[in-house]
């Protein structure tokens, strides 16, 4: 059953000559108990799709078209009291940064309570009760303890283990998790992921997961929609992704991930980088860097094509027509 | 606090505390301020053991009046600088988090007022209220002084909205006044107190300014501007007259400041 479901969420930015769209036209579900897996190279739009969900974009961009639907809630339309207890409250969010997103100024535990007391949910005392419950929850020791410790005191893993309490203190049905691990370790990072997905399992969430790092997706994600350039390129479910990449950009990316098994081979980087949105090409958005480009990809802009079952790709290639 | 440690803050604090023991302890130390026991006989005397600053053109003794006029000074400073940094604060941190129309519209509202020169806007209304009790003076200090705390605190405000911690506040549901009051607040608190030393060494320059010109603190009341002002009709006769208030000002405005500079240096984390 589809929890949210975004259609065609375009945000755009004033610029020098005319508007720039960085999230241009992007469309996905994820369904209850699932996790989708956003991916894509910076700069592509994946953390402002995020933002853009929650009415969070940064002045002086804005929302200009599409929906986003949380059951029979539409999202993009929401103002004031009725925005604000979706937030949180329904939907929570985990930022990619622990030590830039929680407030240096007030203690974990305090700032873990603040969901439920920002939406009536339980008395200060009793919040910061359950705050400490919390904590243990995503394993972090001496909870009670750590709960009157301020950010700075604590080591990247374990403010990201605060962040995610935060996130999920008012029980919210999506989580979205923006590059959770991207300011982590590696060993670290494992374990963020693994407890991301237990709850997800013990609570029953959709969870958007958005990374750069396709590793991070084998495994974790149901489903795995690439972005590239504000649009989404490809997507599909992750087996199948990475079994039969069907863009030249997944292609790409795969290539690029160093593999433990199989044969020997050297790292293919992608060259260049993602083009900013004033410069995007008019036609393909990837073909000044595709390697498999032709005649057609600079002349037609290409659609999200079937490219199998429950599998879809922004390429001409999908059609065989070379 | 760390910075309080340097010898300059210490000695600015131990003047403030000096300045205000001495005029709490002076209605059992020294006399009336008023008190002209031989209004002719004792005039302008040269510092004494019994006049350890002299006396004025009235025969009245000048430690007295310089105890008395410091508390006041210090009163009306410190209140209007604080009514000053509530509403600059108050102000600031409300435009720093509306949108972008309520926030132009109330900082062009800021500049408009900040265009009328404080001490010509002061005399004004004094001008219009000659008997102005006192609490109604250091009123118009505050309200005349918020436009430079609004700026700051607007600033740092909008700064801290674009931060990753506003932004989670904001995905978590917190609303208006809770993103004022726990997110913005304590993150603001420390350029709003060091605006708020600045500012009670800027009032009480002020209000000596203004008491010199007649339009302050009212005679007899004593006030470190008024005896300056008395005292310049006899500034080579007796020069102590002018002096002694002259000089406590310079220090107490000269404390105030290196204790703002104290503060800032507490709040600036490269120092920290």
């Amino acid at each position: 059953m589809t929890l949210l479901d975004v259609r065609d969420l375009r945000v755009a930015f004033p610029g020098t000559d005319a508007p720039v769209h960085p999230v241009d036209g992007v469309s996905f579900h994820i369904d209850r108990g699932e996790t989708l897996a956003l991916v894509g190279e910076s700069g592509c739009g994946k953390s402002l799709t995020a933002l853009a969900l929650l009415q969070l974009v940064p002045r002086p961009g804005r929302i200009e078209g599409g929906s986003v639907r949380l059951g029979e809630l539409e999202l993009t339309t929401l103002r004031g009291e009725a925005l604000r207890t979706v937030r949180g409250r329904r939907i929570g969010m985990v930022f990619q940064d622990p030590l830039t997103s929680l407030n240096p100024v007030l203690t974990v535990g305090e700032q873990v309570a603040e969901g439920l007391v920002a939406h009536g949910m339980a008395t200060k005392a009793a919040a910061a009760r359950r705050a400490v419950e919390l904590l243990k929850e995503v394993g972090v020791a001496d909870a009670e303890e750590r709960a009157t410790a301020y950010p700075h005191q604590m080591s990247g893993g374990m403010r990201q283990r605060v962040g995610i309490a935060i996130a999920l203190a008012a029980e919210p049905e999506v989580l979205i998790a923006d590059e959770p691990t991207t300011a982590l370790d590696v060993t670290v990072q494992a374990q963020i992921l693994e407890l991301i997905d237990r709850l997800r399992q013990e609570r029953g969430m959709a969870v958007l997961l958005i990374t750069h790092d396709l590793g991070v997706v084998a495994g974790r994600a149901d489903r795995v929609a690439v972005m590239y350039a504000g649009q989404i390129v490809e997507e599909a479910r992750t087996n199948e992704l990475f079994a039969a990449p069907s863009h030249p950009y997944t292609r790409g990316l795969l290539a690029s991930v160093p593999r433990i098994s199989g044969a020997l081979r050297r790292l293919a980087p992608i060259p260049g980088t993602v083009p900013s949105p004033a410069q995007w090409p008019p036609a393909c958005r990837f073909e000044p860097r595709c390697s498999e480009r032709f005649a057609r990809c600079a002349m037609e802009r290409p659609t999200l094509l079937a490219a199998g079952d429950g599998h879809t790709s922004r390429c001409w290639l999908v059609e065989g027509k070379r | 606090m760390k910075p309080f440690r340097t010898p300059g803050a210490r000695i600015a604090v131990a003047t403030l505390v000096a300045f205000a023991l001495l005029a709490l302890l002076a209605p059992w130390l020294l006399q009336n301020p008023n008190a002209m026991p031989d209004p002719v006989g004792e005039r302008l005397l040269g510092p004494s053991l019994a006049h350890p600053f002299g006396t004025d053109a009235l025969s009245r003794d000048l430690l007295a009046r310089l105890a008395r006029g410091g508390a006041i000074s210090l009163q009306v400073g410190l209140s209007a600088a604080l009514l000053a940094s509530i509403v600059g604060g108050s102000i600031g941190m409300l435009a720093g988090s509306a949108g972008r129309v309520a926030d132009t519209l109330m900082m062009r509202g800021t500049d408009a007022f900040a265009s009328v020169p404080r001490a010509f806007a002061i005399l004004f209304v004094v001008a219009a209220w000659p008997e102005m009790p006192l609490w109604a003076f250091t009123l118009l200090l505050g309200v005349t002084g918020w436009y430079a705390v609004a700026r700051i605190v607007r600033a740092e405000s909008l700064r801290l909205m674009a931060t990753d911690a506003l932004t989670a506040a904001r995905a978590l549901g917190a609303g208006r006044a809770r993103i004022i009051f726990r997110h913005l607040l304590p993150n603001v608190a420390g350029q709003l107190a060091v605006a708020t030393a600045l500012g009670v060494g800027e009032a009480m320059l002020l209000e000596a300014g203004l008491s010199f010109l007649g339009a302050g603190v009212r005679p007899p009341t004593p006030s470190w501007g008024g005896m300056i002002h008395d005292g310049k009709d006899v500034l080579l006769t007796a020069p102590w007259a002018t002096l002694a208030p002259g000089l406590a000002l310079t220090a107490a405005v000269l404390a105030t400041n290196r204790i703002g500079d104290a503060l800032r240096d507490a709040f600036d984390p490269r120092t920290r």
